[in-house]
């Protein structure tokens, strides 16, 4: 998928685990572990808000759009 | 008030694939009895009895096959997730069997037609035609319920 979720970098930097982080997130932890593997399909503003408030940081500091291999510009 | 009611109409539900379910396998074990020794020869002529007893057993399997599928549909939705691949598949089947029926009824009109057996062959082409859609439109069920599922 071409947008990389860099979660569990700004999580190191913050020194905040998962299941904190999805206490300040209002949301469970199995769907943060899904937003941190990589594996969601779609992240709510509302969740991205709550991320970057908890976090300190800008949505760019979370995520990051990478081009596919072979993918012609 | 309106969950209470739903739970009241699935549990008639239930009650009732059940027992259609049940009754079904009874009536197929017993179609030759019924067949041969119940139905005067005035109604039946005995030519016919071989071939109707075969249409009816088959028919009646793939009947129950269709209930049988049916209530394991049932129960998924019981458990608040019907929205599987598995249900998209189980509806093929019962589309599937609904068609197998629609033929052998076709095969009854050579050796004995009737306006009954019309009709049932056009009820179960249509219930077949009903089945895949009713599993296309589950399986795009699906689809958006992955979607709303990894979306955080």
């Amino acid at each position: 998928m071409p947008i990389i979720v860099n979660l569990d970098v700004m999580m190191a930097k913050r020194k905040i685990g998962l299941t904190e982080l999805a206490d300040l997130v209002n949301i469970t932890p199995a769907n943060l572990s899904i937003l941190k593997n990589n594996k969601a399909r779609a992240i709510r503003f509302s969740t991205l808000e709550e991320i970057c408030k908890a976090l300190n940081c800008q949505p760019g500091d979370i995520l990051e759009f990478t081009e596919h291999e072979g993918h012609e510009s | 008030m309106y969950m209470k009611k739903q739970k009241t109409l699935h549990y008639f539900t239930k009650l009732l694939i059940d027992f259609m379910f049940y009754s079904g396998i009874v009536v197929c074990v017993l179609v030759p009895l019924i067949i041969y020794r119940l139905i005067p020869c005035t109604l039946m002529a005995e030519g016919v009895r071989l071939h109707m007893m075969v249409v009816l057993i088959l028919s009646g399997i793939a009947a129950v096959y269709i209930l049988g599928t049916l209530r394991g549909i049932f129960k998924t939705l019981l458990n608040a997730n019907p929205f599987t691949l598995e249900n998209v598949y189980a509806l093929r089947k019962m589309a599937a069997a609904a068609f197998v029926i629609s033929v052998l009824y076709t095969v009854k009109f050579w050796f004995w037609f009737t306006l009954a057996t019309a009709i049932i062959v056009l009820v179960f082409t249509i219930a077949g035609l009903f089945s895949l859609v009713l599993a296309d439109v589950f399986q795009q069920a699906v689809q958006y319920k992955e979607e709303n599922d990894l979306t955080v």
